[in-house]
């Protein structure tokens, strides 16, 4: 997404200096094509638009919509999390058989039914065992992808002086956890790590 | 940047469906002879401006001026934000300003340095430190020792390239 919008102001911008240049020009009398006593809409764009007759509302409804359809994806595709959406509800068990209705004597219907676990709810989890160890001052967990290729993208804040080929060992065994505990062969896409700024003290 | 970026996007993509929106209600009402919301006469203020007018000049002066700074903005390279860190085959990525702070810290409390500043770059394979600051000479290898081993803490390679500018500490009257 860094790259992409770098990109997009990097074109827009030279668009923009091309346009104000060109503007520039053309107000000085310094285009050979353009008189600068011309108005800015020539009567000979009006007298194609209307020689054009019903394609031109058409072209400009449709140049209209396409720019409103782009608008929309650019604002997505800004307020989408990093690393991609987030990963759908998870069916992780089916339970099928008859149940008894609640107080009864006689049998209820047959209940069959899927057990959906949100991965919200999974990743909060992960995020609570990453919490256990004592250098993590917080840590919040992402799970993107899809249920066959679930990705993880991981927030670690640790508190000074930790150690970070220890605080990895700690996170493959709560990796190795999450994925006997969900079901889920999830791989770690992303580390995020941050050193909270406490005052360091001369005595320990 | 990036967020600055990603904001800056965000209100491009409003602005881009307001007008689309805009364009579409526009003409459609403009062909029943009703147009909305912005009346008939734009086109006769259009049609008798000419190119030399003094607010075409300072459109495009604005128009270019924008474009000018953000394409500067964009060029101008920046520092990184997450220094890579090689822990057992994989990459973490660890925020450079937290690592900066941490050193900074470390060579004050453990080498005894004052007023450190640590700037660090690098890549996977290396990671370069430049530390400044008042330490007396006797220091020097007790602030460089403490910066070695918080960076060795981050996660920072083995060969971390350490350039030292420190200072004679002024003395006290």
């Amino acid at each position: 997404m860094n790259t992409g919008n770098r990109i997009l102001w990097s074109v827009l911008g030279l668009m923009l200096l091309a346009a104000g240049i060109g503007g520039v020009l053309a107000s000085l009398d310094r285009l050979p094509w353009l008189d600068a006593d011309a108005p800015l809409l020539s009567s000979d764009l009006v007298s194609a638009w209307r020689r054009w007759g019903v394609w031109a509302p058409i072209l400009s409804t449709a140049i209209g919509l396409a720019l409103a359809l782009l608008g929309f994806a650019l604002v997505r595709a800004q307020t989408r999390p990093a690393g991609g959406p987030s990963l759908p509800e998870l069916a992780v068990s089916e339970v099928a058989g008859r149940g008894r209705a609640a107080g009864g004597h006689e049998p209820a219907a047959a209940v069959a039914g899927t057990t959906l676990v949100a991965s919200r709810t999974l990743a909060r989890a992960l995020s609570k065992d990453l919490m256990r160890n004592r250098s993590v001052d917080s840590a919040s967990a992402h799970l993107s992808g899809t249920a066959d290729d679930p990705r993880l993208r991981l927030h670690l804040s640790l508190l000074p002086g930790a150690d970070l080929g220890r605080m990895h060992e700690y996170v493959d065994a709560a990796l190795e956890r999450f994925n006997a505990t969900s079901g889920l062969r999830s791989r770690v896409a992303d580390v995020d790590v941050r050193i909270v700024n406490e005052p360091m003290s001369r005595v320990r | 940047m990036p967020v600055a970026n990603r904001i800056a996007s965000a209100l491009l993509g409003l602005v881009l469906l307001a007008g689309g929106l805009l364009i579409v209600v526009q003409t459609i009402t403009a062909a029943f002879d009703r147009p909305w919301p912005i009346p008939e006469d734009w086109r006769d203020t259009l049609a008798s401006t000419p190119w030399s007018d003094r607010a075409v000049l300072l459109t495009a002066v604005i128009v270019g001026l924008v474009g000018l700074v953000a394409l500067i903005a964009q060029l101008v390279p920046r520092r990184q934000r997450r220094l890579p860190a090689e822990t057992k085959g994989n990459i973490w990525w660890v925020s450079r300003r937290s690592v900066e702070r941490r050193v900074a810290r470390a060579a004050a409390f453990g080498g005894g340095a004052r007023n450190p500043k640590a700037v660090v770059r690098g890549d996977s394979r290396q990671w370069r430190l430049r530390l400044s600051g008042d330490a007396p000479p006797h220091r020097h290898e007790a602030v460089e020792r403490a910066a070695r081993h918080e960076l060795s803490a981050a996660g920072a390679p083995a060969n971390v390239e350490v350039r030292m500018s420190l200072r004679q500490p002024k003395r006290v009257a």
